[in-house]
């Protein structure tokens, strides 16, 4: 036959197997619908996304630069700031508490003092739209809509920063290149700059970021403009941002987020091949007859591969197209359900590129996984077709065909976890993770299989006998229901269990009676009336831990600036650049514990180092160890320190924690500010308590731990659901393909019950037989899969995501359930039917 | 013309072997029926499957229209099976998801041949299944199957017939029907038979008659075909 006749052949007979067997391949198509959705509608999204960052790249910054330092501009940073020329804005931004005198209530907000016309591209929605012109000349103030939607404030009414009251101009319900969740940390507040300017909230150790805006499209911020400019910028400190790297920035990590999503829905498509596999493996155990017909009437074995290629192409085809509609519809709720945090308007047109990704991907997931089944029909004897009762002796010879097509299924699922992730190390453990998984699946199944053999209980009654007899008999299904049933329960438990790893590590955060309300800048001689003000409201004042800010200027005598250049980059630059927030004391805290060296809690003022200790994460990016001398710049004032402790810091914890820590006798007369701990235990209280704060002392913040969390967790809910959403595609596929196992087995077992119901067993105790292997093979997969995920979410939590892990035992219980309750009853219901239909017409149905 | 020199053919299992043919040499003319006869498990119908090329002999060889098949691989015995060869089974064979018309039209189309409809539809006609063409075969009784069988195997014209136990499955009148259809299309086309049954009735229809007993040739006699023919039914010498 030439290659086009085969061809026409092959597509001839694949319409007339279609013809008569659509039912039986329907979960074959089924089986990669839901993968290929997930994985369109995510690609798609994450297409628009792009589309979006990039086209709205201007007004995500509002200019084409910013520059940011954390001191006001000294004399080179203006004159750099004045050789870039256009037209600029300045902006100072700080966190103060607001007050709003209507309510009595204060929430702690970010201010951007603002003056000039910034943003220059995009603009910021203001109801009433005038007052984003006015409020700069008639010092009023915009606030952000979360405080309007939490406090019911209005354009009109007053509110108080520091000590200074402003009017309400207008509401704000949007800043372009910020998403709705940064305003839910804390509320943004936009006041003229001239208002702050030289007032007590701009003092030093608060924490204030100054800013200048440059609209200059005559620039050119692209290339190497950024690495020009850099030696001045790091000399002062300073940040540049151009249209460029926020376009970067943001692409990075959203790229993280499809990436992780897409891996989920790839993970619901393999579950899909699984299936894929197994219904094709039926397929062609059924079809062996008719394929050692076609052998002996003369086909020739690539046209027999070719035909059922062609046929799984067709319904892999038709599940791919179906699987792109439905993505194409799950995408256009995407953008409405992470709109939150996402800070860009997102389309909802399906990308083209999607469509072919999920046709091509879902094409070869079909391929590759009908391939292992199909490389058996190599093994099909144009014997069988003279003589059934002998199985061809295939001389335990291994199968090539199928050893290549493992070969190429595991490269296809590490080049995809590597397209995903951009990591190597990451795909080699998910592709590993995989492969293991699998192999110790199928390792239980055998012991399974070995162990009942051996230790056969002939005592028990017959009905228990036929069942467990079941596992083992020729054509039994045990190692196949075992490795997916077992590894979609695998896949589903360590999704779920991850989920919980990462909610848990936020929730345990604030859940005991610790502080809950923490008091930041207050000054040293604040600390004592604060303390009596807390005490006099019946409150607990938890902590009190004095907050002294420097910058490192050497490490081991090499100084900062030689450090940020070498460009072999031991040290993290983020590390060295940054501010750090020192406190002292003589002891350790509950939450630290020291890893190496000594603690040392008291300097002897001998003119000696002062030994400090650093948590061992920042010592790791600073790359220091015990023993290294660190000179810091305490706002002018050097102090030479020896690194004496490394310490681990539990962060859950809510005291509050630092990345450095001297002891006492050195700090002491240095600039510094207190963090003051106490805990509010009703709305009430905390309201009242605020507002006698910042009546008081107007410089002060206050976070409100209790609806940080409840924000945190308003936002993580939509993220998880998101995942979720993506995990319930594997369910969905997970169920699909269980319905497929199981019907598989069923066709094994049918006859022989057929058999036993005729030579006079009760249709009870044929029930009965299945249902106790059905309840068998759904436990052992169920509990193998399961306790395989707790293994895998265990190493996941330490070495992964570092959080601990505590697994719920209930609701993996109930995992375990609901697979054996889907295994016994999708068997029991898919076997129905052969008690209604007469004994003889299904011994007759030969094909089976 | 069919050439069988000195075929053995051990089947091993493990440690143990089983010699079901032993040195068995004949050879068929053309145009001739033959019939191989044994008690069952005498290994006719591994002997069938090695005159057809389905199966690769421990030693001996197979010569079938002047080729080789000993030398030849898996797939081009299967393209020689295509050109040469027809198939009648004792369970008829049909492919499940194929109607009749498309059973017989498969050998046919797998030469890449197109437009055989109306040669499938006349054997089918003469088979006596006109009204029953697009029917599945488990619409049809043992007997329609057969009859369904019986035109596939002649739709390539081949030179031989291969008839592994073809009434086997059927009962008596319906035997007898098919008897008659098979002998008639073979003489029609002046095909080669071999036949292979159980039945020395069935077997005292063909021209020559061998008889295998535990994987040996214990006999191979010229047989009057006339018993068939004056419709006298008895068991030959
Ligand atoms: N694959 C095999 N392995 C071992 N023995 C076999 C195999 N195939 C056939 N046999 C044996 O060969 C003998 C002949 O079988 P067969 O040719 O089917 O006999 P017949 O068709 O005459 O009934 C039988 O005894 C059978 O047990
Ligand atoms: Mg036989």
């Amino acid at each position: 036959m030439k290659p086009l006749d085969m061809f026409i052949w092959s597509l001839k007979m694949s319409g007339r197997e279609l013809r008569s067997n659509y039912s039986k391949l329907l979960l074959f198509v089924s089986s990669i619908i839901f993968g290929v959705a997930a994985l369109v509608s995510i690609t798609s999204f994450g297409d628009n996304l792009n589309k979006a960052i990039y086209d709205q790249s201007k007004s995500l910054l509002g200019a084409d630069i910013t520059l940011q330092a954390r001191e006001p501009f000294n004399d080179e940073l203006l004159a750099l700031t004045d050789s870039l020329g256009g037209e600029q804005a300045e902006e100072v931004r700080f966190g103060s508490m607001v007050f709003l005198p209507k309510t009595g209530d204060s929430r702690l907000s970010q201010i951007r003092a603002m003056r000039g016309n910034f943003p220059f591209y995009g603009s910021i929605d203001v109801v009433p739209a005038d007052a984003l012109n006015r409020y700069q000349n008639e010092n009023m103030a915009l606030v952000d809509e979360s405080l309007q939607l939490q406090y019911n404030v209005q354009p009109g009414d007053s509110i108080r920063i520091g000590t200074r009251d402003y009017l309400i101009g207008g509401i704000v319900r949007g800043v372009p290149g910020e998403t709705a969740a940064q305003g839910v940390i804390g509320p943004r507040v936009f006041i003229p700059l001239e208002t702050v300017l030289g007032s007590a909230l701009l003092q030093r150790g608060s924490q204030v970021t100054y800013l200048t805006h440059i609209m200059n499209p005559d620039l050119n911020t692209e290339g190497n403009f950024r690495d020009k400019l850099r030696p001045v910028l790091e000399r002062n400190r300073a940040r540049i941002e151009t249209v460029e790297s926020r376009r970067a920035s943001l692409g990075r990590s959203f790229r993280n987020l499809t990436g992780f999503l897409n891996l989920v829905g790839f993970i619901a498509l393999l579950l899909g091949g699984v299936g894929v596999a197994s219904s094709i493996h039926v397929y062609i155990k059924q079809s062996k007859k008719s394929i050692s017909v076609l052998r002996c009437l003369g086909a020739k074995l690539p046209a027999i591969l070719f035909l059922y290629t062609c046929l799984s192409l067709i319904m892999g085809l038709t599940g791919a197209v179906l699987g792109i509609l439905l993505g194409g519809a799950l995408q256009t709720l995407i953008p409405a359900v992470v709109q939150d945090f996402i800070p860009v308007d997102v389309s909802t047109v399906l990308s083209l590129r999607a469509v072919a990704y999920g046709l091509v991907v879902g094409l070869i997931v079909t391929l590759l996984f009908v391939w292992l089944p199909l490389a058996g029909i190599r093994d099909i004897s144009p014997l069988a077709a003279i003589r059934s009762s002998y199985e061809p002796a295939t001389g335990g010879k291994t199968n090539l065909l199928r050893l290549f097509v493992v070969v190429l299924l595991v490269a296809f699922i590490l080049a995809f976890a590597r397209m995903q992730t951009g990591d190597w190390i990451q795909s080699l453990f998910f592709t590993g993770t995989i492969g293991l998984i699998l192999a110790l699946l199928s390792l239980m199944a055998v012991l399974i299989v070995f162990l009942i053999r051996k230790y056969f209980p002939n005592g028990w009654s017959y009905v228990w006998r036929q069942g467990l007899a079941n596992l083992f008999r020729p054509n039994n299904q045990t190692r196949m229901l075992i490795m997916t049933i077992g590894f979609g329960t695998f896949l589903l438990a360590v999704l779920y269990l991850s989920q919980r790893v990462l909610l848990d590590e936020i929730r345990i955060f604030g859940t005991s009676g610790q502080a809950n309300t923490v008091l930041f800048d207050v000054q040293s001689d604040q600390a004592g009336p604060v303390a009596d003000l807390i005490r006099e409201e019946g409150l607990p004042l938890i902590e009190v831990a004095p907050v002294v800010t420097m910058r490192i200027e050497s490490i081991n005598g090499r100084t900062y600036q030689s450090l940020r250049q070498d460009t072999t980059g031991r040290s993290s630059r983020w590390a060295l650049q940054r501010e750090y927030r020192a406190t002292y004391r003589d002891t350790l805290n509950a939450s630290e514990t020291i890893t190496a060296g000594a603690w040392e809690g008291i300097y002897r003022n001998d003119g000696s180092p002062v030994p400090v200790s650093f948590e061992t994460g920042i010592a790791e990016n600073l790359n220091v160890s015990v023993g290294d001398t660190i000179v810091f710049d305490l706002q002018g004032v050097t102090v030479e320190t020896l690194v004496a402790s490394l310490r681990e810091v539990d962060w859950q914890n809510p005291t509050p924690n630092f990345f450095l820590v001297f002891p006492n006798g050195v700090l002491e007369p240095a600039p510094q500010f207190m963090v003051i701990l106490t805990r509010t235990d009703s709305r009430e209280t905390s309201a009242r308590f605020q507002q006698q704060i910042v009546q008081n002392f107007p410089n002060i913040s206050i976070i409100d731990l209790d609806m940080v969390l409840a924000t945190a967790d308003s936002i993580l809910s939509k993220v998880t659901f998101v995942v979720q959403f993506m995990a319930l595609f594997s369910v969905f596929t997970g169920i699909i393909v269980l319905i497929g196992a199981v019907i598989t087995s069923r066709f094994q077992r049918m006859k022989e019950s057929i058999l036993l119901k005729t030579l006079g067993a009760s249709r009870q105790k044929v029930t009965r037989i299945m249902a106790i292997e059905y309840t068998l093979l759904g436990f052992l997969a169920a509990i193998t899969g399961t306790a395989l995920s707790v293994a895998t979410t265990w190493l996941l939590a330490l070495y992964f995501f570092e959080a601990p892990f505590r697994p719920d035992l209930l609701p993996l219980l109930l995992l375990v359930f609901i697979v054996i309750g889907l295994t016994v009853g999708i068997g029991m219901f898919s076997s129905r039917s052969f008690y209604s239909q007469p004994a003889l017409d299904i011994i007759r149905s030969e094909e089976v | 013309m069919l050439q069988i020199e000195n075929l053995t053919k051990t089947y091993t299992s493990g440690n143990r072997s089983l010699t079901v043919l032993k040195n068995v040499s004949f050879s068929v003319e053309d145009s001739s029926t033959v019939a191989i006869v044994g008690p069952s498990g005498s290994g006719k119908s591994t002997l069938l499957g090695l005159c057809a090329g389905l199966d690769q002999p421990t030693s001996g060889k197979v010569v079938l229209e002047g080729i080789n098949l000993s030398v030849l691989s898996e797939d081009e015995r299967a393209d020689v099976r295509n050109r040469n060869i027809g198939f009648v089974f004792q369970n008829f064979q049909l492919l499940p998801t194929l109607t009749a018309i498309e059973n017989v039209m498969v050998p046919a189309e797998l030469r890449g041949e197109r437009g055989v409809y109306d040669r499938a539809f006349s054997l089918l006609e003469k088979t006596g299944l006109a009204d029953r063409i697009h029917h599945y075969p488990s619409q049809l009784s043992g007997g329609e199957q057969q009859r369904v069988a019986l035109a596939r195997a002649f739709i390539n014209k081949p030179k031989i017939l291969f008839a592994d136990e073809p009434t086997g499955n059927l009962d008596d009148d319906t035997s007898s029907g098919i008897t008659d259809l098979l002998f008639n299309l073979n003489r029609d086309s002046g095909t080669t038979l071999i036949l292979v049954t159980h039945d020395l009735e069935l077997a005292g229809l063909t021209e020559r008659i061998l008889r295998l007993r535990s994987g040996e040739v214990i006999s191979d006699t010229v047989n009057a075909p006339s018993v068939y023919n004056n419709g006298e039914k008895g068991y030959p010498a």
